[in-house]
């Protein structure tokens, strides 16, 4: 439209129409004409629909103008949808047109004086071809720079940086932002070490490589990125020779996910504690009695002694009874000592059954008889060798935990009896606990295993006990839940059974 | 000749303080829960009464609490292994001493000569 405006100055007004133009008057004001696309001239020039066939007219013009010969014909130029070099192409063409017809002038003067104002209609269209050009380059310019920015800030927003390498060269090429990010003058992934391990499976033909990078910045801190590295360009001889990536900055995510794994070992930890808070009475009680029998049986050895009475039988009755006492804190300790160990980790190993329930019922045993409580386990096809692949102070403490509960749901009710099944089916073992306190309304069922859930009086319970029990099992492949279909309060876990276990 | 009678449900625990009250010229009986303790009793006074607290069929302080309802001049001592139980809730009950586990079996010999 720039043309256009230039145009008007030098031709014909735009307005003005003319019919019946001489050739000489042709020559006289020199036409610019492009039609490109004839319908698109036609919807710009709107009302002036007739000039169109001129329009049409003059571009299909390959013969020189003659004089004297008259063309229907409009000054009107329109530049529409060319490219630059068409345009002067087509301006060069309209000159020489105009020279060739000047050249027929029998006038000369006439024709230099054609010539030299056709040479300057050329100069200055060129010159304004020029300086369209010069706008044409400063506009892409502009816009290459406002691509670059939003470029840069989506890198910024994203927290991500792309290179690429050149593995032929050695060379590395990458964004201004990921040197910013990664806080490097310069980036160098062909010497990095967890890199270059990556970078060995994306030339053994992976596609596609994702990993973690860890790196240890300057400040101290530990900072962590995620790389995908993506084969981009082979060489003749299939050799590896592009690899594009991005680095993405997840230190953000990292630590969160770094600070819920240590608050989940010590909230795992500080339940075991408050479990065995629990039980601390229970089993201070449980100690207590042994320890009596055993300061009794000594006492009594002392005074039989002072007497001159200590006879072998009355020394062998003491001595074995006090043998079968520390038996008994022994295993409560050994329990103890089990349970309260530290296991953040999962530590799996092939676990004798009766391992598992020496460790727990050695704890639960003297409380269900100093409460009454009638205690039954039932194992089918028992069979003293059977291994679990499990960790066992993990499965101990979810069966203490449920063994635990079912205590608290039937300490206040009359009928007081708790039962242990464990089955061994092909591929799983299920552990039941069923007791005989009161039902369980489906409110509490339904919020059970959410963590910090519980329905025991305040400051006796953690409401941690079943969810970790659920972490922990899930983290065996097993599953832990309530019996619906049971006519008793009854929770199950089961877990697989593997081959390790067979094999070991 | 003064009479005891000592209950628990820990068996050795009531051999131990057996031999030891007999052999200072007690006339020692024994019961290993609360119900037959509760029917000795019925039938048959005691100089002493050496009870403990929780037990499987009931807490010791019910046979605590009835002999002091039926006004029997009994010496009752209560002992446990629980540190939950108050010894306070235990003396306002009307107990004579209380012991908790475990303990050195001639003290409890001493302050039941004590308190004879």
């Amino acid at each position: 439209m720039i043309f256009l405006n230039f145009c008007q100055d030098l031709l014909f007004p735009t307005d003005t129409i003319q019919h019946d133009i001489s050739a000489a008057d042709l020559v006289k004001k020199p036409i610019g004409l492009v039609c490109e696309d004839i319908e698109q001239i036609q919807s710009l020039v709107g009302k002036h629909r007739d000039r169109v066939s001129a329009v049409a007219l003059v571009k299909n013009l390959k013969t020189p103008l003659s004089l004297g010969k008259t063309f229907h014909c409009y000054p009107l130029a329109l530049f529409c949808n060319s490219k630059p070099q068409k345009i002067l192409d087509f301006l060069n063409f309209q000159t020489n047109l105009l020279v060739q017809a000047s050249l027929l002038e029998s006038d000369k003067k006439l024709r230099e004086f054609e010539l030299k104002k056709a040479k300057k209609v050329a100069n200055t269209l060129r010159q304004e071809y020029e300086s369209l050009s010069e706008i044409v380059r400063k506009e892409t310019e502009e816009k290459l720079e406002e691509k670059d920015y939003l470029i840069d800030l989506t890198q910024r927003l994203g927290k991500i940086g792309a290179f690429e390498i050149n593995l032929f060269k050695r060379e590395t090429v990458c964004t201004p932002y990921l040197l910013e990010m990664l806080n490097l003058a310069s980036f160098d992934p062909i010497a990095d070490k967890q890199f270059e391990k990556a970078l060995e499976i994306v030339k053994k033909g992976k596609f596609e490589h994702e990993f973690e990078w860890q790196l240890d910045c300057s400040d101290k801190m530990t900072r962590y990125f995620l790389v995908n590295l993506r084969r981009d360009h082979v060489s003749h001889n299939g050799e590896l020779t592009i690899v594009r990536g991005s680095i993405k900055d997840i230190t953000h995510l990292k630590t969160l996910q770094l600070e819920a794994e240590l608050q989940k070992a010590k909230s795992i930890h500080s339940s075991k504690l408050a479990a065995l808070g629990e039980m601390a009475g229970g089993i201070a009680h449980e100690i207590n009695n042994p320890l009596t029998i055993i300061a009794g049986n000594t006492a009594m050895l002392k005074k039989y002694h002072e007497m001159n009475a200590l006879t072998p039988e009355v020394l062998f009755k003491s001595l074995t009874s006090i043998e079968s006492t520390l038996a008994r804190i022994e295993k409560i300790v050994r329990g103890l000592r089990t349970l309260s160990r530290d296991t953040g980790e999962i530590d799996t190993t092939s676990v004798k059954l009766d391992d598992i329930l020496e460790d727990v019922l050695g704890l639960c045993n003297e409380r269900f008889n100093n409460n009454g409580i009638f205690f039954k386990l039932n194992i089918e096809n028992h069979d003293k060798d059977q291994l679990i692949w499990c960790d066992r102070v993990q499965i101990s403490q979810v069966l203490l935990n449920l063994l635990n509960n079912s205590f608290y749901a039937v300490k206040n009710v009359d009928e007081k009896w708790i039962t242990l099944d464990i089955i061994k089916e092909a591929k799983v073992w299920i552990f039941k606990v069923t007791d005989s306190g009161n039902e369980i309304s489906p409110e509490v069922k339904e919020k059970i295993f959410t963590p910090f859930f519980t329905s025991k009086p305040v400051g006796e319970g953690t409401g941690l006990g079943l969810s970790l029990s659920r972490t922990i099992i899930k983290n065996h492949k097993g599953s832990i839940n309530i019996d619906r279909n049971s006519e008793n309060t009854c929770f199950y876990f089961s877990l697989p059974v593997t081959d390790q276990a067979e094999t070991l | 000749m003064s009479s005891i009678l000592i209950i628990d449900d820990e068996e050795q625990i009531c051999e131990i303080l057996s031999d030891c009250f007999s052999l200072e010229g007690f006339k020692v009986t024994v019961a290993n829960d609360i119900a037959s303790a509760k029917q000795i009793l019925n039938s048959k006074q005691f100089d002493i009464i050496v009870s403990d607290v929780r037990m499987p069929d009931g807490n010791g302080t019910e046979i605590l609490t009835m002999i002091r309802e039926k006004n029997i001049p009994s010496i009752v001592i209560m002992m446990s292994g629980y540190s939950s139980i108050s010894q306070e809730e235990i003396y306002e009950l009307g107990a004579d001493a209380f012991f908790a586990k475990p303990f050195s079996i001639f003290d409890l010999l001493n302050k039941v000569k004590e308190l004879l």
